[in-house]
């Protein structure tokens, strides 16, 4: 099966949620900067953000399935943990 | 390799693909599934779903009535209490045997109620507090503001605050005490249903309750068998619901957090045999068998567990939190968890008794194909036969 259409789908929807966060994350840091800690919090989440769509993008890229929905259940479960990750209190 | 492990955790996430994979077929129920051909375990994910309108973590039952899908490792055999404790004897032989192994003792603390006690128990009875290490984040003082200036009072403890990026590899020596296992035992009321059902209907005869809810007659027949393992004759929701926690859930969420949040450094392995549940105990169970009416005496929700508040009231005398205190479902531990496993990569379809996890190397995307590629029929001998009932 030619996996690679369903893999630019899934590739495109995460990168559009990670783009979103990390524009959030951005200004929320700037809206922040004077408190050192709330900074300090923010860049360390756009670092981790960074690691794990790294992350994410190298799994999606070797994944290897016969099943298209296996791509969209896999998704699902990335955005949750994205939801994890980027947390602010986290 | 594996064939002599059984399973410590399951993910919930993949565990209806997982029975796939083997061929058995599965309906969702909340986090969990009823499994064909299981009937005892489908009559227990029923009873969860008395109490529950979204049940989660796997009902474990300690009687050895049902069969269970899985085998499971780790389960503590449910035995009637003879013994009676008064709770300061429980807390008191629970610290004991928890200094028996001579080892550095890690408690992990949010601020609640549960977590307090346990601390509370180890300062009043510990015969070495240098030998305590106390694991908090900033949301442990959050729920508990008194208690930072209280434990500057001992300052033999070691005191490590997990938040930022200390979570994330946490090396730790000696054994670790959770206080997951604190709501189980107390028979998991949660506000909701008491606010759907008030609180005279934990008073309420279970039968008439359970009627109302799931009227099958299998189901209630199941339940009379199931409730005449407790030891005596259970006769209210209050009591059924205690019964069900204690014999079927008193580990389930150690098994779905704790468990992989402890395993998921990017380093350090920890003996999964050093990780405890204070409450998963016969010491605290010969203590509330004889007391479960002194769980929740009033319908106000900050009573629930009053009987462990008093208990830390008693010794730290810190008034505004045994006053107001109530369950605050802290998410906080568990974003910890999911944001940890996810950053270290450390995903995994089942862990099994040793520690060990089994896993695909692309999850959470999942494939029957990558899995069979890595393990195929392997770890069939995970699986119980149904039970055919």
């Amino acid at each position: 099966m030619n996996t690679k259409f369903y893999k630019l789908i899934i590739i495109d929807r995460f990168l559009k949620e990670t783009s979103a966060l990390r524009q959030h994350f951005i200004e929320n840091a700037v809206d922040t900067a004077i408190d050192d800690t709330l900074f300090m919090r923010r860049v360390r989440v756009l670092r981790q953000l960074s690691e794990f769509e790294s992350q994410a993008l190298k799994k999606i890229y070797n994944f290897d399935t016969d099943d298209i929905d296996d791509f969209f259940e896999g998704l699902d479960l990335l955005l949750l943990e994205l939801k994890s990750v980027t947390l602010k209190n986290a | 390799m594996h064939n002599t492990q059984s399973v410590l955790s399951i993910n919930a996430r993949y565990f209806q693909k997982f029975l796939s994979l083997n061929n058995i077929t599965s309906t969702k129920v909340g986090d969990l599934c009823k499994i064909d051909g299981f009937t005892g375990y489908n009559n227990l994910i029923d009873l969860n779903s008395i109490f529950s309108n979204h049940p989660k973590h796997f009902p474990i039952d300690r009687t050895g009535l049902t069969i269970s899908p899985v085998k499971w490792s780790h389960v503590r055999p449910w035995v009637v209490p003879s013994k009676k404790n008064t709770l300061d004897e429980a807390m008191s032989a629970r610290v004991k045997y928890f200094e028996s192994f001579d080892k550095k003792i890690n408690i992990f603390w949010s601020g609640g109620i549960d977590s307090t006690a346990i601390v509370t128990a180890f300062l009043k009875n510990a015969t070495d507090l240098s030998k305590i290490r106390i694991i908090h984040s900033p949301w442990s003082f959050y729920e508990h503001p008194e208690y930072r200036e209280f434990l500057k009072k001992f300052p033999q403890i070691e005191l490590i605050d997990q938040s930022g990026e200390t979570y994330l590899n946490l090396n730790l020596d000696g054994i670790v005490v959770s206080g997951n296992s604190g709501d189980e035992i107390h028979a998991s009321i949660d506000e909701s249903f008491l606010n759907t059902y008030g609180f005279e209907s934990l008073l309420l005869n279970w039968q008439d309750f359970f009627y109302k809810k799931n009227n099958n007659d299998e189901f209630i027949e199941f339940c009379d068998l199931f409730f005449s393992k407790s030891g005596f004759k259970i006769s209210t929701v209050l009591e059924a619901r205690w019964w069900f926690y204690t014999s079927c859930k008193i580990s389930s969420i150690l098994r779905t957090h704790t468990y992989p949040f402890m395993l998921s450094n990017k380093t350090f392995s920890v003996d999964i045999n050093d990780v405890y549940g204070f409450y998963d105990c016969e010491e605290y169970e010969s203590f509330i068998y004889w007391n479960i009416h002194d769980i929740m005496k009033t319908p106000n929700y900050t009573t629930w567990k009053q009987l462990l508040k008093d208990y830390c009231y008693k010794f730290d005398k810190l008034l505004n939190w045994w006053e107001t205190k109530a369950k605050f479902a802290s998410l906080q531990l568990t974003h910890y968890e999911f944001k940890k496993v996810a950053l270290n990569d450390k995903r995994h379809i089942l862990i099994l008794g040793d520690g060990s996890k089994i896993q695909t190397p692309n999850l959470p995307f999942f494939s029957k194909k990558e899995f069979l590629n890595i393990y195929g029929d392997s770890l069939e001998y995970l699986l119980n036969e149904p039970d055919k009932l």
